[in-house]
């Protein structure tokens, strides 16, 4: 517990804010919670690759508010031979929203993203933009610089086909933010109005 | 020749003056004068002798005009001392009904979340706010023009709340329950001011202004999630709570001006003043917002925008001296705290702030295209703020020995909807002692003592921020407030 705090205001206007030091207290939190901002993304196993071509809800979970996850429908094309993967990603609107679930705002992608033997890829999906009405959190657009690593998972008699992994970045607008940590999980569905958000690979 | 008037004993008019009629007195009862401060105003120089009637250095920004009290040149050095002990009180109740059932989900203990969110805040600080005034008649005693300046505090102060004990799962807890409004900064503006007055001997009236050149600052940490919740933990158990810590600052400039009369010479004056707000309305800032939220790693501070509006304050003061060895002053002030609406918070460039900043009733942006823009808003809605104040003075050997006392009242400026841990207001009651000795013609000491006693606050179970949309949306800030202040005010004068 801190004790009284005595501050030298007659020794001019810097001095005033001497014993009041927001800056030590910031800097104290984040020591101690240093360790809590490894998040770990969880991957699923190497595979090898497969055509896994389809339409995906796509779940990003941000560090911010994992809890909270921007919502994406995704066509995903992977090429005949199996080395390339094009991703065409829509804003869906918030489950909060009075139309949730459709679609906002302008789509974005990427084109022959090599798809590694092991069944991972790594996507750079540029600086993107995410309309309001598909921010669960604040509710403002976000401009963000986006890159996805990934693997790919075949799916079962009990379990969609998967990609998931980790998300890296900057959100640029509203506030810079270091994406560091987040994670996203995409399901293959022709339903993404119903289906369940997958936020992170399974463990 | 005049006699010399000289400060605050200076106020004594010379001995032999006829004692001011009862009918004089009771007017004097009857009207209203400068009274503690409410909000964060926090004038306090001068002692009892800070009233729009009353001769001092600190006169530049009570009253301009009653500069014209003092002849010769004077100094004044005042600083106020205060020692205020805190607390605020979060009830369970108050903790965002999803914050306990996502902490469970994450396997974390109910209780424990519960500890790290409600339970007690308190803080004990000491806080020095320092005057220092000149004023000259420019080496013409018989001149009907004064001059001055000085330097002050006149709003906010700054606060550290006490750190608590935190579970391993909760570090946050660390900073209090307080923390979701303040954990440890500063909300002030400081002046520097120069002033005149012109007195018109005929009539005995006196008019005065002075321009004041306000340096503000708002350097404050709060805990602070991305939603605007009291979030600890997500599901899966990611760290959501993290700090939010905004340093901005700005120069702005304001204008006061008052006229006095003295209607009986030497025995009944009469002051009345006008502040303006500090920059005549929103006082933008500029600075550094640096935000770490969730689990993310710490960003870079960003550049940011931040507006606010202080009042305008209206003072009353009347002094009389219906006998040769007692002064006795009535004094009130109308503070226009309702200026405060909100304070808001934008990223740099934003345009237009005022516009971009525009609330609706339930916190949310008039136009949402700013949504992008706004960092947060602060609802505020305050209310005005009145105070009054009565205070007399006894004179011993030849005015060499001045003791003195007052009473005042002043009304809580801030709605229990707003009220939080960062910005505390209550009625108050002040209760004042003190004294001056003339040590010699050119050098008074004086020493005041102020208790000021705070009626305690419970809002626990009322609505507050938590019900409000984004951007306004913040954690529950209802709970109990209680807070007593002490203030020591020595003050040394030289007059030449």
């Amino acid at each position: 517990m801190r004790g009284a705090l005595v501050c030298g205001a007659l020794l001019g206007p810097s001095s005033l804010s001497a014993c009041v030091d927001p800056g030590d207290r910031y800097d104290a939190f984040l020591e101690r919670t240093a360790e809590m901002r490894n998040r770990d993304s969880g991957m699923v196993e190497p595979t090898d690759r497969f055509d896994w071509s389809g339409r995906y809800l796509l779940a990003l979970s941000t560090v911010l508010a994992p809890d909270q996850p921007l919502l994406f429908a995704v066509e995903a094309e992977v090429s005949s031979d199996l080395s390339l993967i094009d991703l065409q990603l829509q804003p869906l609107a918030t489950d909060g929203d009075e139309e949730p679930r459709t679609a906002i705002g302008d789509s974005f992608g990427v084109n022959d993203i090599p798809y590694e033997m092991d069944g991972s890829f790594s996507a750079d999906l540029g600086e993107v933009t995410v309309p309001g009405r598909a921010n669960p959190i604040t509710g403002s657009e976000i401009v963000a610089s986006v890159q996805l690593s990934a693997s790919t998972r075949a799916g079962d008699d009990d379990n969609a086909d998967l990609f998931c992994g980790q998300v890296t970045g900057m959100v640029i607008q509203p506030l810079s933010y270091d994406l560091a940590g987040s994670t996203f999980g995409a399901v293959l569905t022709d339903d993404a109005q119903n289906a369940a958000p997958q936020l992170r690979c399974p463990r | 020749m005049e006699e010399r008037r000289q400060f605050p004993i200076a106020n004594a008019q010379p001995r032999g003056r006829r004692p001011l009629g009862c009918a004089a007195m009771l007017m004097i009862a009857a009207i209203a004068a400068r009274a503690e401060a409410s909000g964060f105003a926090t004038a306090r120089f001068s002692g009892e002798h800070s009233t729009a009637a009353d001769g001092t250095p600190g006169a530049i920004y009570y009253n301009p005009a009653a500069l014209s009290l003092l002849d010769g040149q004077h100094l004044m050095i005042d600083a106020t001392i205060a020692l205020r002990t805190a607390s605020y009180r979060r009830a369970p109740d108050s903790i965002d009904p999803s914050t306990l059932d996502t902490a469970e989900q994450a396997g974390l203990d109910r209780q424990q979340a519960v500890d790290a969110l409600a339970g007690e805040s308190s803080l004990d600080n000491i806080v020095v706010l320092p005057f220092v005034g000149v004023v000259s008649d420019l080496g013409m005693a018989g001149s009907p023009v004064r001059v001055g300046a000085a330097f002050f505090i006149p709003f906010g102060g700054q606060s550290s709340w006490d750190e608590a004990s935190a579970s391993e799962s909760f570090p946050g807890a660390q900073d209090g329950s307080a923390r979701w409004y303040n954990i440890d900064g500063t909300i002030r503006s400081m002046a520097g001011a120069i002033g005149g007055s012109y007195r018109i001997d005929s009539l005995r009236l006196s008019f005065g202004v002075a321009g004041n050149l306000y340096f503000s600052d708002v350097d404050t940490l709060r805990a602070r999630n991305a939603n605007g919740t009291d979030d600890l933990v997500s599901a899966d158990g990611s760290l959501l709570e993290g700090r939010s810590w905004l340093d901005v600052s700005g120069i702005h400039f304001g204008l006061g001006a008052g006229v006095l009369w003295e209607p009986l010479r030497d025995q009944l004056w009469v002051g009345a003043s006008y502040q303006s707000q500090p920059g005549f309305g929103a006082m933008e800032m500029s600075g550094k917002l640096s935000n770490t939220l969730g689990s993310s790693q710490p960003a870079p501070p960003v550049d940011v925008v931040y507006s606010q509006e202080l009042p305008d304050i209206v003072r009353l003061g009347v002094r009389g001296r219906p006998w040769p060895e007692v002064e006795l002053r009535v004094a009130a002030d109308w503070t226009l705290w309702s200026r405060m609406g909100q304070m808001c918070l934008a990223v740099e460039g934003v345009g237009d702030l005022e516009q971009a900043c525009a609330t609706r009733d339930d916190g949310s942006l008039v136009d949402s295209q700013h949504a992008a823009d706004i960092v947060q808003v602060f609802q505020r809605r305050w209310d005005d703020g009145f105070g009054a104040r009565l205070s007399g003075s006894y004179f011993f050997w030849g005015d060499a020995l001045e003791l003195y006392a007052g009473l005042g009242f002043d009304s809580n400026a801030i709605p229990d909807s707003t009220l939080d841990p960062a910005l505390y207001d209550m009625d108050k009651y002040s209760f004042s002692l003190g004294a001056t000795y003339r040590m010699s013609e050119h050098l008074a000491l004086s020493l005041t003592l102020i208790e000021v006693l705070y009626l305690e606050r419970d809002t626990r179970g009322q609505a507050g921020n938590e019900a409000l949309e984004l951007p306004s949306r913040q954690p529950a800030n209802a709970g109990l407030y209680q807070q007593n202040t002490f203030l020591i005010q020595p003050a040394i004068q030289v007059s030449l």
